[in-house]
């Protein structure tokens, strides 16, 4: 289980200040809305590592992730856009964070992306760079999965697509997620529980 | 008649809108002001060569001994400029990414020192150098203090030259290297740190990707720059061995009077920078100020990794701030208050200030006209209706390189050769030849740091202001110019620092009544009273400095619209 205890953080001494507990299942998607400068991205951040918290503890299944650096945490992200170098193959993408060789054309496959492999991502659409990330995520298997508006930029079609993807692999791998979004549509089709993030706290829906 | 419901009316009203903006030509004022701009520098090039060719026509008979010397000449500039190009494009991208991964105290200081490095003046480097590597220079007079030790080495040659190019276009690469970095995209750099990507594969991966698109333009404007180089060639060259264009063209004139011989210089010099250039103008030039805000600490060095970068970092800024430090330390000198109220002093400061205050004006205005015209092209590229945008590109970017194709002394030589012809007096005409020469001379960085700015507007607001039926006068004063203050205030600076420190035309109009501080200098050096260059080179270094940082001030005063 994920576990977020009383996580403080604040941008500044006179900023406000945010505080965070939650905790999440293995397999669960949990979703979380609030407005633009709610503070749902600063939450991902500090789970991720890229923010120390002030006070507070992330624990995995008993494990202190807390003073862990970005990248020692067992962690994978998806973001809105960016997710792959697009100077890169798609191929090439899946194999960089790898930490043991892996056979990325069966990654590929799994997303539905057999004969792209020496596709270069700028070469291919928003929703294929997507799945090119979605690959690397399951091949790194990394038990917390952070989605950032992952499906936004996409089409409606790609992004349902995509939900269904993503629902599928967390609930095989058993990978603890957690979804920030201001669309109400990717909470409801694909969270199994929401928070919603008001003046720096979670609130249940 | 049956009406519109309101809804079809606005619909309507939109449409027509955006008729008009689909309808607009790229040929409006704004572009034409542009394309003024790049006629009237291509006329004074014709015109130039028109004269040097013609002179060089009446060669005197020994061709053959003269080809050898331009052959000579030639490969010589391409060594040392290639090689400098190598050395400098190397220390700006090691510079540039050990400020980009390391976050220290002072860094903002470091990153306001490697902008200082595009406009110090190379007459200053050179004697900077010679301060410290020279036969009196701190490392030997250190050498056999503390260790008894005569070292054995001549800066003067190609070594000297190629550490002097180094100093200023390294600190130039570093400059544009770390804003190139700095553009990386937040959700970038969070993606290559959690997938632990190691140094050299965040190098590979991230920041090479960043880099390598700024690198063949700034080669080609480095190669350039070295390959014309003047004062720090004639300084530090050491004799004919290494010496530049540049340099033949100012002994041509100035030691055998042999304007025939220079002329011939100069169009070889001409025909040779043009191949350079031509390819040039078609190239991109990306922001060398606008950079998106990106939260760098997202991913700093680590240890091992850091205390590499760091150890780099503190040689690069010795190497680059001793000989800076040597200048003022031998200005500063009881004689320093006698020598600021010698008239000859000045007289040649006055000249300067106001050299360098027209020309930077006068870059400031070519610049924005370049600039509103790239971004009209650039506006009717997206909306479908340029003509010939590739040739347009080509044709505006042109002028921006201009001075490269014919750098000060071939411009020089050229009015010189006009103003003898017509019996003009050498010291007003020089003046303007100094004016014209110092605002193309800064007219490619300038032009780097508008356009993206301009552009940028006209992504942002150009339907808007065009469905708006703004005026251009309207658009540039409401949009475009509190958009660009900040840019253009770094283009004045730009403008008036180069000028300040300029040795170029100089070196052929000056005379004991007209002179400039460079020139001063020069003289000072020539004559062997070094200690009034010295004095001469610390108050430039200030002013060049001061400028630099002050000068932007006065563009940000905000006045209500």
């Amino acid at each position: 289980m994920l576990e977020i205890n009383k996580l403080r953080f604040a941008y500044g001494a006179d900023a406000p200040s945010y505080d965070f507990s939650l905790r999440v299942e293995a397999g669960e998607i949990l979703g979380i809305s609030g407005r633009s400068g709610s503070g749902k991205s600063t939450l991902l951040d500090l789970i991720a590592g890229f923010l120390r918290p002030q006070h507070g503890t992330i624990l995995l299944d008993d494990r202190d992730l807390t003073p862990l650096k970005t990248e020692d945490r067992p962690i994978s992200i998806l973001f809105q856009k960016d997710n792959v170098f697009e100077h890169l193959t798609a191929q090439k993408n899946v194999e960089l964070g790898l930490d043991e060789p892996k056979d990325a054309t069966a990654l590929l496959a799994k997303v539905d992306l057999t004969g792209f492999e020496k596709s270069r991502c700028a070469e291919l659409s928003g929703g294929q760079q997507q799945r090119v990330a979605l690959a690397r995520t399951l091949g790194r298997n990394r038990p917390i999965l952070l989605l950032d508006e992952p499906f936004s930029a996409l089409d409606d079609q790609t992004a349902d697509e995509m939900r269904q993807l993503v629902r599928q692999l967390v609930t095989e791998k058993g990978w603890h997620a957690i979804l920030v979004s201001h669309h109400q549509k990717d909470l409801t089709e694909l969270a199994t529980r929401q928070l919603s993030l008001r003046e720096g706290q979670l609130h249940a829906v | 008649m049956t009406s519109l419901p309101p809804s079809a009316n606005k619909s309507a009203s939109i449409n027509a809108s955006l008729h008009t903006v689909a309808a607009r030509s790229p040929f409006n004022w704004r572009f034409l002001g542009g394309l003024t701009v790049t006629f009237l520098v291509f006329a004074t090039i014709f015109l130039v060569l028109f004269v040097i060719v013609n002179a060089a026509q009446s060669l005197p008979s020994n061709q053959s001994a003269m080809s050898a010397n331009i052959w000579h000449l030639l490969r010589m500039s391409s060594i040392q400029a290639g090689l400098s190009v190598f050395f400098a494009l190397t220390v700006g991208a090691i510079a540039a990414v050990a400020l980009y991964r390391l976050h220290f105290k002072g860094k903002c200081i470091a990153l306001a020192l490697m902008s200082a490095g595009l406009v110090l003046p190379t007459i200053i480097v050179a004697f900077g150098l010679l301060a410290v590597w020279g036969r009196a220079g701190w490392i030997r007079t250190t050498a056999s203090t503390l260790f008894d030790q005569n070292l054995n080495f001549s800066i003067y040659g190609l070594v000297g030259i190629l550490m002097a190019h180094t100093l200023l276009n390294g600190s130039f690469a570093a400059r544009l290297f770390y804003d190139r970095l700095s553009s990386t995209p937040v959700t970038k750099l969070k993606l290559g740190r959690s997938l632990n990507l190691t140094p050299m594969a965040r190098f590979l991966y991230l920041e090479w990707p960043a880099l390598k698109p700024a690198i063949p333009g700034l080669a080609a404007t480095i190669f350039l720059m070295c390959f014309t180089s003047f004062a720090l060639v004639l300084l530090l060259g050491g004799g004919p061995a290494n010496a530049t264009f540049e340099v033949a063209i100012f002994e041509a004139v100035r030691l055998d009077f042999d304007l025939n011989r220079a002329a011939l210089l100069a169009a070889s010099q001409l025909v040779f920078c043009l191949i350079i250039i031509v390819p040039a103008a078609n190239w991109n030039t990306k922001s060398m100020l606008i950079s998106e805000a990106s939260l760098q600490n997202i991913w700093p060095a680590t240890d091992r990794e850091k205390y590499v970068l760091a150890f780099l970092l503190v040689l690069l800024t010795l190497y680059y701030l001793t000989p800076l430090f040597a200048i003022i330390q031998r200005a500063i000198s009881p004689a320093l208050i006698r020598f600021l109220a010698e008239e000859k002093f000045l007289s040649a400061l006055r000249a300067s200030l106001t050299i360098a205050s027209v020309s930077a004006s006068l870059t400031l205005i070519l610049a924005i006209l370049l600039a509103t015209a790239r971004a009209e092209l650039k506006q009717a590229e997206k909306l479908g209706t340029a003509r010939f945008p590739r040739l347009f590109r080509l044709i505006l970017g042109t002028p921006i390189f201009a001075y490269m194709a014919m750098p000060a002394m071939v411009l020089g030589l050229g009015f010189f050769l006009i103003t003898r012809h017509l019996g003009l007096p050498t010291q007003t005409v020089g003046l303007w030849v100094l004016i014209l020469a110092n605002a193309l001379l800064a007219l490619p960085l300038a032009n780097a740091a508008l356009t993206p700015a301009y552009e940028k507007s006209a992504n942002r607001y150009g339907k808007l202001s065009q469905s708006l039926n703004m005026s251009g006068w309207q658009r540039f004063r409401f949009i475009e110019w509190p958009l660009s203050r900040r840019e253009a205030g770094y283009v004045f600076a730009l403008g008036f620092t180069f000028s300040l420190g300029d040795v170029g035309v100089i070196a052929l109009f000056g005379t004991d009544e007209f002179s400039t501080l460079p020139w001063l200098m020069y003289r000072a050096l020539g004559s062997y009273r070094t200690n009034d260059a010295a004095l001469v080179a610390g108050i430039l270094l200030a002013l060049v400095i001061f400028s630099f940082w002050a000068l932007p001030y006065l563009f940000r005063i905000k006045r209500r619209a």
